[in-house]
């Protein structure tokens, strides 16, 4: 069942001060590589369709 | 870090609740009745007709079933949601009522009345002109007087935050503006400025050119003005969904916003950048420059950094909330989120596809990629998954913490609201992948491809997927719209104590160490007036003083 969301209390935090969003930092640069990679596939689908001649 | 203690939350009177309900209203019917089209669209992609049936009731032309898609889903929609959200967030972010709650009705009403003006001539056939009008098809002047008067309306509602903005301000000299009120202030300056352009096109082109005071439009002119407004009109669809994304779901989550500096950073620069970037709209445009077209597509690379920002603000947010909540690893925590409230994870959802949206904006940006990409189902493709799904699901998820606040009532069966998210996620993956490989393969947009003759064999696989996507995203639609009446028409009401909270997160430094520039407007205004004016200013210059009203209208 959907339970309603509850905003935890800082009491309850196990995150330090310290936080450092890892996970972020790993899906930026995920994301950057996957932008890269699928610019680049459209660019080679379309000269390999022969779009440009 | 900052430790904040939790401040009191406004609550919004029942006349509040109702204002912003109405709009809520017509948004949701809007939604409800635009959608209808859209599958038939897909679904005669794929060879089957379907408008057929619709001929007792005048609704058996594609174009217009497009039109009315587009304008009600993407226009009528999203601006009576957005001025109903962020009325509610000037309100509550602010924790006083708007300064003159008269001024905003007065908006509203005009904004029902321009709805009304523009969809009797689109539902007639005098206005299947599609959602951009550009001349010279023409359509009835009731269409673009409509059109105007829901602008003027958005307008006035804007005013309205303006002015409750300023009285607050007042009373408050030093203090940070909340987040969540600041957002919707940017909107709303973003929404004021851009629609100058189409402000320009309707009132001095395209309405003497339908009351039969002038022989003609120039088309050419009329799309720089359209553009000037089309494409910040996107984040003016968007940034009310970066609101929630950023102020709200944090909250919803367990956690809190990372960064209000960078938050508010990102909303500047999207009001900085978002305006002079039109003519990568107009890359296939003989009529513009090469120059200034690289120069837009410049700046359009530019807007990728604020949207960069975002991700990863957000993400992070989300990452603190899910370790809060126990999770761990480098994408473990990913799983701690709440994924089961339909609310949270509509945003999710909405959040990913936007990525791809993201990247294919990025890549149909490209002026070489654009001049092939341009007029095909690419586009579609792309837009169904900024505005269709970022916007549309994530104002999908917002409504179902927001109709439960406004009516008092519990969400009518949650896990229902969940399944239609991740339908909604399924069909538009399946829909917008087809598109875009359609526009790869050549397939035009805006064309009734059921009855062309030159349709290969190659897209038949992906027009079938076009209707498969179409269809799953209509159960989707008919689901929310089910739970929304089912929400606001059940007896059953929340217990008392047990109301639905507005999710306004707090930022984990306090705001008040948020640097001054980042909340003062003169610099970023007139910053975003010089580059409008650098970046447009000549082409306008040349483009007016060159006009020729002499296109002749014509319709289907």
């Amino acid at each position: 069942m959907w339970e309603r969301k509850v905003a935890l209390s800082d009491q309850d935090t196990p995150v330090g001060e310290d936080f450092t969003p890892r996970g972020t930092v790993a899906i930026v640069i995920l994301f950057t590589a996957t932008l890269v990679l699928l610019w680049l596939s459209i660019y080679l689908i379309l000269i390999a369709r022969g779009v440009t001649t | 870090m900052t430790t904040l203690q939790p401040q009191p939350t406004y609550q919004l009177t029942g006349q509040e609740k109702r204002f912003i309900g109405l709009h809520l209203v017509v948004a949701i019917f809007a939604l409800a009745v635009g959608s209808i089209f859209g599958p038939l669209q897909a679904f005669e992609w794929s060879g089957l007709d379907l408008y057929q049936y619709l001929e007792p009731i005048g609704l058996d032309d594609y174009y217009k079933g497009l039109t009315a898609h587009g304008v009600l889903n993407a226009l009528v929609w999203t601006t009576f949601f957005i001025t109903g959200f962020l009325t509610l967030t000037t309100i509550v972010g602010l924790k006083r009522p708007l300064r003159y709650p008269a001024l905003n009705r007065a908006g509203f009403w005009l904004m029902v009345v321009g709805l009304v003006m523009a969809a009797v001539p689109i539902l007639a056939g005098w206005a299947s002109v599609l959602y951009t009008f550009y001349p010279p098809l023409e359509a009835s002047w009731a269409f673009y007087l409509g059109l105007t008067f829901v602008v003027v309306g958005s307008w006035i509602e804007g005013y309205g935050f303006f002015f409750t903005y300023l009285a607050w301000r007042k009373e408050n000299p030093d203090t940070r503006t909340p987040f969540i009120t600041f957002g919707g202030l940017i909107t709303m300056a973003l929404w004021q400025i851009a629609t100058l352009g189409i402000a320009v096109e309707i009132l001095t082109m395209l309405l003497p050119f339908a009351f039969g005071l002038t022989s003609g439009t120039d088309p050419e002119l009329g799309r720089t003005f359209f553009w000037f407004t089309g494409h910040p009109l996107v984040y003016f669809w968007l940034l009310p969904a970066y609101i929630s994304w950023y102020g709200m779901l944090p909250k919803q989550a367990g956690g809190k916003l990372f960064s209000d500096s960078l938050a508010r950073l990102a909303f500047w620069l999207f009001l900085l950048l978002s305006v002079p970037v039109g003519f990568h709209h107009q890359f296939v445009d003989p009529g513009i420059p090469t120059g200034w077209k690289y120069i837009h597509a410049a700046l359009t690379y530019g807007v990728a950094f604020p949207s960069l920002l975002t991700l990863f603000t957000v993400v992070a947010s989300l990452e603190y909330a899910a370790h809060r909540r126990g999770g761990s690893g480098l994408f473990g925590w990913i799983r701690a989120l709440p994924w089961n409230d339909p609310s949270v994870s509509a945003q999710l959802l909405a959040g990913i596809l936007f990525m791809f949206g993201g990247i294919g904006g990025i890549t149909n940006a490209s002026y070489d990629v654009n001049l092939v990409v341009h007029n095909t189902a690419w586009i579609p493709g792309h837009f169904h998954l900024t505005v269709a799904t970022a916007v549309t699901l994530s104002f999908m998820g917002i409504s179902y913490w927001l109709v439960p606040h406004l009516t008092g009532k519990p969400l009518w069966k949650p896990r229902w609201a969940l399944i239609q998210t991740w339908l909604w996620f399924v069909g538009m993956i399946i829909f917008s992948n087809a598109m875009h490989v359609l526009g790869l393969l050549g397939a035009p947009r805006r064309t009734e491809l059921g009855t062309a003759p030159y349709v290969p064999d190659e897209w038949n696989g992906h027009l079938l997927r076009v209707s498969i996507g179409g269809a799953i995203l209509l159960v989707s639609v008919t689901m929310y719209v089910v739970t929304m009446i089912r929400t606001a028409a059940q007896k059953e009401r929340v217990a008392a104590g047990g109301e639905v909270e507005i999710p306004v997160a707090e930022s984990l430094r306090d705001p008040q160490l948020t640097p001054l520039w980042l909340d003062s407007w003169r610099p970023w205004i007139i910053g975003t007036v010089l580059l409008i004016l650098l970046a447009y200013g000549p082409q306008l210059v040349e483009q007016i003083s060159n006009a020729s009203l002499s296109s002749p209208g014509f319709g289907p």
